[in-house]
């Protein structure tokens, strides 16, 4: 997918001023936040399971290939294919590979980031492939030619009146005077609209939450039954899963199980949750007849030999953007590419590299409620700093603010010094400010002022004030 | 393998590289199931009632595995849902009648059928969960196709949570290929992609009805 | 008025680290910090050698200019018991960041002295009830008092009670606010290179602020502070606010921050 994270600022100045944004956004938080809360209390062992899940991702990012090579041995024992792609390029070319070599001509989709990572859905289109999203939230967007908002709920950022103006406009073989106020009527009009689409397929691309190497089987976690009707009824089964999502065994599954429905959605299991191991065995009466499963680096070897390792916990289960206040006022189309919000602002520097995600990494307080609410207790504030050490090593950070970083540590580095400037700069700006005890503006510093008065200091500084007091022990200076 | 540019050799390397001078952390090995996901006997089963109702599941329960046509139509007939049928083969044993009451065909499901019936594997009472394998006694589609879902389950298969589970597909696995799909469900299907509203029946089933029977299942024994 | 000297070993040598935003902003708060370490008790000494903790060069990603600004103070607590900061984010970084900061640092004497000053760093409200069991305050104060939780004393620092606990001892009504463990959008750098981001983060706080109505609010850092009080001021709103230190002190003669009128405030103080 297009990288449009150098326009973060723009995109930003817009949607800070988006009522129907604001309105969407609010929807989301006020259902997902008190729904993690809930559940999570429900589970008292949640924290125990945190732990021990974060200990079986680490060992098998340590024992990576070992545990990739099981799973494939798995697969193939099972009448399944493995197809290894380093990067997006030999990703897309083996999926479109597989569509000719099967006469592929339709394909249905489940929800799949890692479809979204490649783009995949325009280079078949180019291909003359139409893929159809099912995921209702997909579905919507792909009709809107936009990309997600949100790494579960992709059309998260629309009302349901912008999505019932989508409907009219596609759905132009319906009565225009149908009922399409509610929720409920909106879900109904999609089901009927895709009922058919599944069996007619070609092939049907899944993602994967999870893969496990003791069975060869890609696992997805639902709730709307698409992903599931796209994989039974098509002629052919594609898994597109980056390889990180690699776990030992089942009940390793049925730990992260336990984490990821409750820090998503507030559920304690999601209503789908579905292995898939292989083609239709001899004897079935239903289910493709061939079964890929296409593995992407991607970017992520490079991640697991760097720094950026402990982001390659990530269960994608979304808790982070649901909780991130950044998020909250901006959205996830701010970010500029398929992940957004805090795992965004690592993931997408991570793959997509720092020159064209400058402000990812700087747009964060490092207020920690994403680490707070992540199942995997990812260090997300951690790693969104050693992206700025990164780029200050670099000298990607612009130079205005390294010049002033210089000069700053340059004076600060020198107490006595900078006690002394300082001391005559707030005295200054005490009096300028008299009475008023605020600036409405002041120069230099527009972006605070927007919105915001500046308040006055005391002026003079603690020290002065200190001494002066007679309150220092006497005899005694420290340095 | 039709991967035009096969990778596999170049991201392996890649791999034992990134892992090469690193110290390695052992797997924590199992960990206890929680408390709410290790009761026995009646708690177990109240549990998993509990749970399938509150995530929108109907539940029905009858003595025996041959009980199961009656209860099927009285209940089809009570929700006033067409009395057309469409059984998995391992439930199509038991007499269904003539097709008076209700028609049933045996296999898999299709767009026009409105009501399926299949037979459980396994249950998870934590969670009010079932778990559908994909085989020749029990097509995946039955659980997804139909606007009505009718899932049959003898209490004797209803493990305390998902550990129980795996292990009866591990169980499974020693006289049979490993299931092309196995699906753990959860009540009917749902989303909450408009604003953020849950909204039951998405794309999968409206409706999820499980019959819980007394009776051990007619499974073919595994050992 | 001045400190007695070095007596018994009951009295603990505390290095206060006044932190750059009291410093250059309100030095009354620092002042405020020193009655309240010595009302419980405390030997005080405030290291001459110490102008800020290095967090804005750490966290905007330069790790050269933070050693440089940290260097000077990482010596100047070695006879001190406990180091006690009035800001949970400066604490917070001298508790946990400094070590890493100094992780990879050319001189491995600057790694051991960040360790031994990480291991003694406290923010101020949990020094006090915490390490040395206050259980009183010297201030008096009546009325709602609205406390606001910094990211950092919430997070990093687990302060969350203690300020709580001390308000009520003052005689303060707490009240908490809503949205109370949601950022302010403070942030350091981020309010000013974030500017439109922010300016929604600090309108929610001020909304949530004014929803409950407080005599006062308070907060134990001062960027929180400066943030959400520029805010209020912004929305003409009257809401006196302080830092936490100044009402546990008793020590409210200076004006609030910002341009909360003194006047309007029924908040009484038994000690000025």
């Amino acid at each position: 997918m297009e990288v449009s994270s150098q326009k973060f600022n723009d995109h930003v100045h817009q949607a800070v001023d988006d009522a129907n944004l604001k309105g969407a956004m609010g929807k989301l938080t006020g259902a997902l936040r008190p729904n993690r809360a809930k559940a999570v209390a429900g589970l008292p062992e949640f924290d125990d399971y945190r732990d021990h899940g974060i200990a079986i991702k680490m060992h098998t990012l340590d024992h990576i290939d070992k545990y990739l090579e099981e799973f494939e041995t798995n697969v193939v024992a099972n009448g399944g294919h493995v197809h290894w792609c380093a990067d997006e390029d030999s990703a897309r070319e083996t999926i479109l590979g597989l569509c000719r070599q099967y006469d592929v001509k339709t394909v249905t989709k489940g929800k799949s980031m890692v479809t979204e990572e490649l783009g995949l859905n325009a280079f078949l289109d180019q291909h003359g492939i139409l893929p159809l999203e099912t995921d209702l939230g997909e579905y919507i967007i792909q009709l809107r030619g936009e990309s997600p908002s949100h790494i579960i709920a992709p059309a998260t950022h629309l009302q349901r009146h912008d999505i019932a103006q989508t409907f009219r406009n596609a759905h132009d073989h319906l009565d225009p005077n149908r009922p399409m106020d509610t929720a409920e009527s909106l879900t109904e009009e999609a089901r009927q609209e895709l009922r058919e689409k599944y069996g007619a397929a070609d092939a049907g691309i899944t993602g994967a939450n999870f893969m496990i190497a003791e069975t060869g089987s890609t696992i997805i976690v639902t709730n709307e039954g698409n992903g599931d009707l796209t994989q039974t009824l098509a002629k052919m089964h594609i898994v597109v899963a980056s390889m990180e999502k690699i776990l030992p065994t089942m009940d390793d599954a049925g730990v992260m199980l336990r984490l990821l429905a409750r820090s998503a959605t507030g559920q304690d299991m999601s209503v789908y949750t579905t292995l898939s191991s292989g083609p239709r065995c001899l004897g079935d009466l239903d289910g493709p007849d061939s079964f890929h499963v296409v593995i992407v680096d991607n970017g992520r070897s490079t991640m697991l030999a760097g720094s950026e390792r402990e982001m390659l916990r990530c269960l994608r289960c979304s808790a982070c953007l649901n909780h991130c206040p950044v998020y909250a006022s901006i959205g996830g189309h701010a970010y500029g590419w398929v992940y957004s919000g805090p795992m965004g602002k690592v993931l997408t520097p991570s793959l997509v590299g720092l020159e064209q995600t400058k402000d990812l990494p700087n747009a964060s307080t490092f207020c920690g409620k994403c680490q707070e609410v992540c199942p995997m207790r990812i260090p997300l504030p951690k790693l969104m700093r050693n992206l700025r050490v990164k780029q200050t090593e670099q000298k990607i950070t612009p130079l205005k603010q390294r010049l002033f970083l210089s000069l700053w540590s340059s004076l600060a580095s020198r107490p006595r010094l900078y006690r002394f400037v300082t001391g005559i700069m707030t005295k200054t700006l005490a009096r300028m400010a008299g009475q008023k005890r605020v600036f409405t503006w002041l120069p230099l510093l527009s972006h605070w002022v927007q919105s915001r008065d500046v308040i006055a200091p005391e002026g003079g500084g603690f020290f002065a004030r200190y001494h002066a007091s007679n309150r220092a022990p006497k005899g005694e200076v420290h340095e | 393998m039709n991967n035009p540019r096969n990778d596999r050799a170049k991201i392996f390397a890649r791999l034992k590289q990134a892992n090469a001078s690193r110290a390695k952390t052992p797997h924590p090995g199992a960990i206890a199931p929680p408390k709410r996901g290790s009761l026995r006997g009646k708690s177990r089963l109240d549990q998993f009632i509990q749970a399938a109702t509150a995530q929108y599941a109907t539940i029905a329960e009858v003595p025996r595995f041959a009980d199961i046509p009656a209860s099927v139509t009285g209940w089809l007939k009570g929700q006033n849902l067409p009395r057309d049928l469409v059984v998995a083969p391992i439930l199509s044993t038991y007499d269904w009648g003539d097709g008076n009451e209700i028609r049933t065909r045996i296999g898999a499901a299709t767009t026009s059928d409105m009501v399926g019936i299949s037979l459980a594997l396994s249950a998870a009472a934590e969670t009010g969960t079932v778990m559908m394998i994909a085989s020749e006694h029990t097509p995946t589609t039955l659980n997804f196709v139909p606007d009505v879902d009718i899932i049959v389950i003898s209490k004797k298969d209803v493990e305390a949570g998902l550990e129980g589970c795996w292990e009866k597909l591990r169980d499974w696995k020693k006289n049979n290929p490993m299931p092309r799909a196995v699906n753990f469900i959860t009540g009917p299907s749902r989303t909450a992609d408009v604003e953020a509203t849950m909204v039951l029946g998405a794309h999968g089933p409206r409706r999820l009805h499980l019959i819980l029977v007394d009776e051990k299942s007619p499974w073919p024994k595994s050992a | 008025m001045s400190s007695s000297a070095r007596s018994s070993r009951q009295s603990p040598k505390v290095g206060l680290f006044v932190t750059c935003l009291i410093d250059a902003m309100r030095p009354s708060a620092g002042m405020a910090a020193l009655t309240l370490l010595e009302a419980a008790g405390c030997e005080v000494v405030v290291p001459e050698s110490q102008s800020c903790c290095g967090q804005p060069a750490w966290n905007s990603g330069d790790k050269k200019a933070a050693r440089a600004v940290a260097i000077p103070f990482l010596e100047s607590f070695d006879d001190c018991d406990y180091v006690v900061v009035p800001s949970g984010s400066c604490a917070g970084m001298l508790a946990h960041q400094l070590v890493e900061l100094f992780e990879d640092a050319p001189n491995p004497h600057h790694r051991q002295q960040a360790l031994a000053i990480a291991t003694k760093s406290h923010e101020l409200t949990s020094f006090l009830v915490d390490v040395l069991g206050v259980k009183s305050v010297p201030g008096q104060i009546q009325g709602r008092v609205a406390y606001h939780d910094s990211c950092s004393s919430l997070r990093e620092m687990q302060v969350k009670d203690q300020p709580r606990q001390l308000l009520k001892a003052a005689g303060a009504e707490v009240v908490d606010l809503d949205q109370a463990d949601t950022c302010c959008g403070f942030g350091g750098t981020f309010s000013v290179k974030y500017g439109d981001i922010s300016g929604v983060m600090v309108d929610s706080k001020a909304q949530d602020v004014e929803a409950q109505q407080p005599d006062l609010l308070v907060a134990g850092d001062m960027g929180c502070l400066m943030n959400i009080a520029g805010r209020l001021s912004r929305r003409q709103s009257n809401i006196a606010v302080r830092h936490v230190a100044e009402v546990l002190a008793g020590e409210m003669s200076a004006p609030p921050i910002g341009a909360g009128s003194i006047s309007s405030s029924p908040i009484t103080s038994g000690k000025e």
